[in-house]
């Protein structure tokens, strides 16, 4: 191969993958503070880290983002204020790209290098049930801010959740659905440890109240299309859809339902603020759902949010970011120490009549969160209105 | 229903079958499975991405082919005329460690999340009893002209001739004057070009993702190998067969049961090991005779 023609291909292989990054980075959201964070307390010194793995990159960015930003205002507001132990609380954060042996490297990053004694994440049970795991055989606590399967019932004593689990939306959701009128439904899901537990608590509850499920389909994520699954599912000629998605394969499942007109038919989305943001407005104009309360405007932590990142929610789980910070902060307060088997003592005794901003946080014998509040939504205009 | 199945099975045909005819015009002529091959349609539907934000879609589509074409020669020159200088098998596994790389190089670039190519929502409407997206009937036209483009150059044009004198003896194409190294310069270009249109399609269906092609692995190879490994026409056919067969296997209901849809890559692989089976020479090939 000739000089030029071999430098000729570096430089096209180059310019194209420089291209690519440069483009990228452009796409990156820009910050719209629109308020700083209050200021630290400078009468704290010190420091006590604690450590978060969330998916900032992947599909499910959206939300692993808005985590991040519920416990940044929780860090702020706990500076501005008393600290944890007369130190400054920090919170170092690592990326799990949504996938679960990136989840395992970051937790080991952050028990290795940064040292922390509690460690809250992530956002998909898949990837909170072997962190939890991971944690629990380092006597390290975790706090899950937005998985729901309730195998985290069995993550170890050292675990807790600051969100309810599927049993309690599964319940909620069907009851709903029944009262709606809908005695035929069908059921779209993950095929993931969050998805089938979904899907098998909606069809437990909703079966016992008398009604049916004529389809169910556990999708794969990340391909390209899920067509074949909801052509079984509208197959089926249901009352209603059931649908439980996130991120952007949650965008691609809305777009196909729109484009096979499977939204003239109601749709009821569980936890919509997991796909509707990353959504088409048209694809998911009109139709219902429900999700956590923490995404019911009017509270000071909404206005606290708008104040400091210019708009609204984008998804209900920053407050449970922000609830896992603050419960932390104070079972550390109470423990006066960092040891994680003291902190895991206290958490119980912390969050029982702790009012978060998710709701009440009581956890039970098992670590799990007792009281999970939800609220329906429609969405109108490409936005959730939440009742 | 069976109107239906026939439409999916064409949908879904069309973008396999664009990679397997690369795939398998690569082989034809340089006997090298070429298992990198699926990353030109991620190339194809990134550079498309990326270029979309400049021009109207169209434009950027073209673009992100000729992309891919120039991504194809350069990793040719660069990485595979190398690795085929030490063998078929050492490039066959090189291509491998290429596929990774290109994926991990795509995902550094643009994240894990999907990216999409802007796009209107249309609504599916009904032709001959079957549902089509308005985008799947541009899928299946465009699909279906640059197969037939690409049969047409290689049946009627004497480069076509020429790629078809290396593919059946390097040696005496050689001697009798073919210049061999263009000849498979063009050959990386279809194949590089064909698989972009592919990618490009699949993204505008839904999404470009780091591992968009490389998640077509399966059915391409079945494909390309059902339908004999370096017959263009063997690959078109054994494609659509293996969309058709995917979309009976996970349309058949019997009294409640059904296969799941994750295990779609599998029926392709089912496909695959029957046919190697009961017709190892593949759909058009013919079998070898041993004295």
């Amino acid at each position: 191969m000739r000089p030029f023609r071999r430098r000729f291909a570096a430089l096209l292989l180059l310019a194209s993958l420089t291209a690519g990054c440069a483009e990228t980075k452009a796409e990156e959201p820009a910050s719209k503070n629109t308020a700083p964070l209050p200021s630290p307390n400078p009468s704290l010194s010190g420091t006590v880290t604690l450590g978060a793995v969330l998916p900032l990159t992947g599909t499910s960015a959206t939300v692993g983002k808005d985590q991040q930003r519920g416990i940044e205002l929780a860090v702020a507001k706990i500076n501005a204020g008393k600290g944890v132990l007369g130190k400054r609380l920090a919170v170092a954060v690592e990326d799990s790209q949504g996938q679960t042996t990136a989840t395992i490297s970051a937790a080991r990053k952050l028990v290795t290098t940064a040292k922390v004694p509690v460690v809250i994440g992530e956002y998909s049970s898949g990837n909170t049930i072997p962190l939890q795991q991971y944690l629990q055989q380092n006597s390290l606590v975790g706090i899950n801010v937005g998985s729901s399967s309730i195998e985290l019932r069995k993550t170890g004593s050292l675990q807790f959740s600051t969100i309810g689990l599927d049993d309690k939306v599964g319940e909620f959701s069907a009851n709903t659905l029944f009262e709606k009128g809908y005695r035929k439904i069908a059921i779209l899901a993950p095929n993931n440890a969050y998805g089938t537990g979904i899907a098998r608590s909606v069809t437990d509850v909703f079966k016992k109240r008398g009604g049916g499920v004529a389809a169910t389909a556990l999708y794969t994520e990340g391909q390209p299309d899920y067509r074949q699954e909801l052509k079984r599912l509208s197959g089926a000629g249901p009352d209603a859809y059931v649908v439980t998605t996130y991120g952007k394969d949650g965008a691609t499942v809305n777009a196909e339902m729109f484009e096979q007109g499977m939204t003239k038919k109601p749709v009821f989305d569980i936890y919509m603020t997991q796909d509707v943001p990353d959504s088409d407005p048209k694809a998911v104009e009109g139709r219902t759902g429900m999700d956590v309360k923490s995404s019911v405007s009017g509270s000071d932590y909404e206005s606290y949010y708008r104040r400091t990142y210019g708009g609204a929610f984008i998804t209900s789980f920053s407050g449970f970011g922000y609830d896992a910070v603050q419960l932390a902060a104070l079972a550390i307060d109470k423990a006066g120490t960092t040891d994680p088997k003291k902190i895991a003592a206290a958490i119980p005794e912390v969050a029982r009549g702790y009012q978060g901003v998710t709701g009440p946080l009581a956890v039970g014998p098992d670590g799990q969160r007792l009281a999970q509040p939800y609220s329906l939504g429609t969405v109108r205009s490409g936005r959730i209105e939440f009742r | 229903m069976t109107a239906q199945l026939i439409a999916d099975a064409l949908v879904r045909g069309s973008t396999i079958a664009l990679l397997a005819v690369g795939l398998t015009l690569v082989y034809g002529t340089m006997r090298f499975a070429n298992v990198a091959h699926m990353e030109f349609a991620t190339l194809g539907a990134y550079a498309t991405v990326t270029m979309s934000s400049v021009f109207i879609v169209p434009v950027a589509a073209a673009t992100g082919v000729l992309l891919a074409i120039a991504l194809g020669l350069a990793s040719y020159q660069l990485v595979f005329r190398r690795l085929l200088a030490k063998g078929e098998t050492s490039a066959m596994i090189g291509s491998l460690a290429v596929s990774i790389v290109v994926q991990a190089a795509v995902q550094l670039c643009y994240g894990t999340r999907p990216r999409e190519i802007p796009r209107e929502l249309e609504r599916a409407t009904s032709i001959l009893g079957a549902e089509l997206t308005p985008s799947q009937i541009r899928l299946v036209a465009v699909s279906l002209a640059a197969l037939a483009l690409t049969g047409a150059l290689l049946r009627w044009t004497p480069l076509g001739k020429k790629v078809r004198a290396v593919a059946a003896d390097p040696a005496l194409a050689r001697v009798s004057g073919v210049a061999e190294r263009r000849v498979i310069a063009a050959v990386w270009a279809i194949a590089a070009g064909l698989a972009a249109v592919s990618g490009i399609e699949l993204a505008l269906q839904s999404s470009a993702t780091p591992a968009l092609g490389f998640g077509l692995l399966l059915p391409v190879f079945s494909a390309a190998i059902v339908g004999g490994l370096g017959s263009v026409a063997g690959a078109v056919i054994a494609s659509y067969g293996v969309a058709l067969v995917e979309s009976i296997a996970l349309a058949a209901d019997v009294d409640g049961v059904s296969v799941p849809v994750n295990y779609r890559p599998a029926i392709g692989f089912v496909f695959l090991i029957l046919a190697l089976v009961f017709r190892p020479q593949g759909l058009l090939g013919v079998r070898a005779r041993h004295v």
